[in-house]
């Protein structure tokens, strides 16, 4: 089976809440355990957050992007902004590291979405954007 | 869904947190925490999950923002009611190593 979709939405933080809810749906036709689907709204939240609070530094008048293609079990999910970029990007995935803590970051984001993922691949270039893409293969039940 | 709320025991916090914490969520329940810090005597904070049904790595900056203020006042943070899934995010990132659960 093959399914695809995109979407496109501001850079608002209330939409953090709504496009995980958007992929989680997305994801139910693979008949996902709740654990599965608890962590794919983990990621997507992750993703989606970095893209507004460090790519647009909370201007809200972006446009961040999300795409879902389900390929037989395997969901993938891909995050896009155009905002700063990231100018090293091993750097930034590791763990505790976060260039806001004055704003109470963890720095865990990338490490959770690696932990929750079975793939994760970050493409950034600084002051172009960054694109965030992950896979996760839901085995059948 | 449920908000935040906040009720004052003595000179501990208790903080029920709302259904969903992530970044957007966290945001306010920060602003609405230093509100709360600078207009009583507050030593302890409880994070109460008993509502939480979604919390992504924003709740460990809300958990560890908390402590970093209640040591100020020689205080702790405390954490009530923790889901298995939220335990081991907590566990996972060495939170517990700065904050440790109780009843209530
Ligand atoms: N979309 C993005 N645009 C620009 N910088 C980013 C983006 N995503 C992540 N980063 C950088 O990577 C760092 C680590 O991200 P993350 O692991 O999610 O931790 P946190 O969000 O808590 O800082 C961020 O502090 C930021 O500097
Ligand atoms: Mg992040």
């Amino acid at each position: 089976m093959k399914n695809q979709m995109s979407l496109e939405f501001d850079s608002r933080s209330e939409n953090e809440a709504f496009a995980r809810v958007v992929v989680a749906a997305f994801a139910t036709q693979l008949n996902p355990t709740l654990e599965e689907i608890d962590d794919i709204k983990t990621v997507v939240s992750e993703a989606v957050t970095n893209a507004i609070v460090h790519g647009y530094e909370q201007k809200e008048e972006y446009k961040v992007f999300l795409q879902c293609e389900i390929t037989e079990q395997t969901i993938q999910i891909t995050i896009m902004d155009y905002g700063v970029g990231i100018e090293d990007v091993e750097k930034a995935k590791t763990p505790m590291y976060t260039t806001k803590p004055y704003m109470n970051r963890s720095g865990m984001g990338f490490t959770f979405m690696e932990a929750l993922m079975d793939e994760l691949e970050v493409y950034s270039k600084k002051d172009e954007g960054t694109t965030v893409k992950m896979k996760k293969r839901i085995e059948a039940k | 869904m449920k908000r935040t709320s906040y009720k004052l025991e003595d000179r501990t916090l208790i903080v029920g947190l709302g259904s969903e914490l992530d970044h957007h969520n966290v945001s306010i329940i920060n602003k609405e925490l230093s509100k709360y810090l600078q207009m009583y005597i507050i030593k302890n904070i409880i994070f109460d999950f008993n509502d939480v049904t979604f919390m992504d790595s924003s709740g460990i900056g809300l958990v560890m923002g908390g402590y970093k203020q209640a040591v100020l006042y020689g205080g702790s943070v405390m954490l009530s009611n923790i889901s298995e899934r939220v335990d081991r995010i907590f566990a996972f990132s060495g939170v517990y190593r700065f904050v440790s659960k109780v009843e209530i």
